[in-house]
């Protein structure tokens, strides 16, 4: 699979540049200790190996389809290989920008503390899935100061505070 | 061995003991009964709530939900036809064919018995089992212990579903992952690009956190999406639970004891797990029982006790040789390690009494899940019907506490975010996340013990080959990495000659 390939070489790159960070650790003194960079070494040379298979490993080829399922897609109009390719990069982007809305209540959380940081968060990705904006603000809310009422003032386990306050 | 048990009992049967037993059994049993969630997730959630409580409550809670869970997961699986965790997913063969036939409610109670008689022989075998295991692993020096946690790595990536490879990369990834941080050996910093916090090296918490949490809830969300809101169905709760009658429940005796066995020793298999033994158990139950897939108790009894069954094998391999068999295992792991107790063969010796405490507590876990699923079922039939986002962005904002609770460090908080990323990624491109955790997890130990045995042998490799410990387990763990190409050549072998 294409997809597979490009994950090799990323792999091989990755491990070619942690192999480079590798090298400037210093050997060890002790007779018979292979040193500090001894299981990374063993670790990226077993990696590059796998990526290397990855990339050659043949595809799973999918069966072919029966007269009788094309007359039935073409009935329908759909043409199959197109239809899941696109849902599949949809997908993606729709499940990188849920991850991006975390991630701006995790820088929020960074400088304004929990409750603001999970508010922010929670409800970016709620009204990004189909929720009305006064909804998941409210419910993010109170999400968030149940949780920190219950783990911060209750079971006295630390949460973040925020750089600017 | 008496005053040990004596004082385990003092330990185990405490009132805070029994508080925290109940509340993992409840949250068990309802984040495995709602599809999507799993007993992982509640593992997960209920971690930083571990951390003002002694450490028997703690781990006591957390065997609590992995007792539970494994039931639990049996209520959607014959309610709705989903099952509720990977382990109950032979449950819905027969039993969702029960519920349609008006019997929901034996269905439901056969799962619950056979769970319930299948957890308690696989905690007697451990309680038999475990001591003498721990005896033997007390003579392993570093070849073999490092031969030992390979074995386990690589009967994990044999095991994996799917493409071998992957899973082998992935497990590679984990290990690389405990290269950062201080050198376990000499203490020189490794891979920290002089960050501060990297000293401590990637924790384990956050980085389970991301990896079970993430994906799944970001998955649903993007299902939510899709369907623009779908209505979940609503399950009527006035179904009733009811156990098999004398002449079923004999019936069903030897057949119930065949899968407790099996289920321990899988479960002591790291890789091995619920699932493997639920299926295993199923084909078992149809070959005794041709009439199973159209709702026959068999179907219920044998895939419930076997997956059951795994949490006594799973917590043998974890208690004895401190390596965890399974995802629940490494969680668990990491609450023993928060609270300073670390386990292997030296906890037998060391913490006799604190060994003997956990199995009396799993005893009395899995009468609780006995007694709580089965007069509660009305209850967690009702949790069916709670919105599903809801639970799920509560989820995600406890995961923040799981993972920023251990270090106090904003640190972990962003580790979490990232390899939650990286496990969406994984799974989208079907790569296991399992090897990946128990990589990480083992990583250290691996590590450390290969170098002291190369230290101590003078740099010279045959140092393993010393040991018929050593080789056995070598041998073993090369037969599970060459295992998807012997495997299709024994098969034509065999089916040559007939």
């Amino acid at each position: 699979m294409k997809k597979d390939r490009i994950i090799a070489v990323l792999l091989v790159l990755f491990s070619l540049l942690i192999a480079y960070y590798s090298f400037q650790l210093p050997a060890s003194t002790m007779e018979g200790e292979p040193g500090s960079a001894f299981f990374p070494f063993i670790l990226l040379a077993l990696l590059i190996l796998c990526s290397v298979g990855l990339f050659f490993s043949r595809p799973v080829k999918k069966p072919a389809l029966t007269e009788e399922q094309r007359r039935e897609y073409e009935d329908l109009g759909l043409d199959l290989t197109d239809e899941a390719e696109k849902s599949q990069a949809q997908s993606l982007v729709e499940g990188l920008l849920l991850y991006g809305f975390f991630f701006i209540g995790i820088i929020v959380m960074y400088l304004f503390g929990f409750i603001a940081g999970i508010t922010v968060g929670i409800s970016g990705m709620l009204v990004f899935i189909g929720w009305k904006v006064p909804r998941a603000l409210i419910f993010s809310l109170i999400t968030a100061c149940i949780i920190f009422l219950i783990f911060n003032t209750l079971l006295h386990v630390t949460l973040p505070s925020g750089k600017l306050l | 061995m008496l005053e040990q048990l004596g004082q385990a009992l003092t330990i185990a049967i405490t009132a805070e003991n029994f508080f925290f037993m109940a509340i993992g059994t409840v949250l068990g049993i309802v984040f495995a009964a709602i599809p999507g969630l799993t007993f992982s997730t509640a593992l997960i959630l209920f971690l930083p709530m571990t951390f003002g409580i002694t450490p028997i409550a703690a781990i006591s809670v957390m065997l609590g939900i992995f007792c539970g869970g494994m039931t639990g997961g049996s209520i959607s699986a014959v309610l709705l036809g989903i099952p509720g965790t990977p382990s109950a997913a032979a449950t819905v063969i027969d039993g969702f064919v029960l519920a349609k036939n008006g019997q929901g409610g034996k269905a439901l109670g056969t799962a619950v018995y056979a769970s319930v008689f299948g957890g308690i022989v696989s905690v007697l075998i451990m309680i038999c089992v475990a001591p003498l295991i721990a005896k033997v692993a007390l003579t392993f020096g570093p070849a073999e212990l490092f031969m030992l946690v390979l074995f386990g790595l690589s009967t994990v990536v044999g095991l994996s579903e799917g493409n071998m490879l992957k899973a082998l990369i992935a497990c590679l990834m984990g290990l690389l992952f405990t290269t950062v941080g201080m050198d376990p050996v000499v203490g020189l910093q490794r891979f920290t690009f002089h960050f501060a916090p990297l000293m401590s090296g990637i924790g384990i918490m956050p980085v389970m956190i991301g990896a079970f949490a993430f994906p799944e809830i970001i998955n649903t969300f993007l299902e939510y999406k899709k369907d623009k809101g779908y209505k979940e169905k609503n399950i009527e709760s006035s179904v009733k639970a009811a156990f098999p009658d004398n002449k079923e429940k004999k019936r069903l005796l030897p057949l119930n004891i065949e899968a407790s066995l099996m289920g321990t020793v899988i479960g002591a298999i790291p890789g091995g797990g619920g699932p493997v033994a639920a299926f295993l158990g199923y084909s078992l139950a149809k070959s005794k029982n041709p009439r199973c897939g159209s709702g026959e108790l068999e179907g219920v009894a044998w895939p419930e006790t076997a997956n059951n069954a795994v949490t006594g094998g799973a917590m043998i391999t974890l208690l004895t040789l401190g390596i965890p068999a399974d995802s629940a295992a490494a969680i668990i792991l990491g609450v023993f390690l928060i609270h300073g107790v670390v386990p292997g063969p030296m906890l037998f010796q060391d913490n006799g009494p604190m060994i003997y405490a956990l199995f009396i507590s799993m005893l009395i876990i899995n009468v609780m899940v006995l007694v709580f699923q089965f007069f509660g079922m009305k209850l967690f039939v009702k949790v069916l019907n709670l919105p599903k986002i809801n639970l799920l962005a509560v989820i995600l904002s406890v995961t923040v506490v799981g993972a920023y609770a251990t270090h106090v460090s904003f640190t972990d908080i962003t580790i979490m975010f990232l390899i939650g990323l990286l496990a969406w990624f994984m799974k989208r491109h079907q790569f296991p996340v399992i090897p990946l955790i128990l990589g990480l997890v083992l990583g250290g130990e691996i590590e450390r013990n290969l170098r002291i045995a190369l230290l101590l042998s003078g740099g010279s490799l045959n140092f393993f080959l010393h040991s018929v410990v050593s080789v056995l387990f070598l041998a073993l763990s090369l037969l599970m990495l060459l295992s998807p190409i012997l495997k299709p050549q024994i098969a034509r072998l065999f089916g040559g000659k007939k």
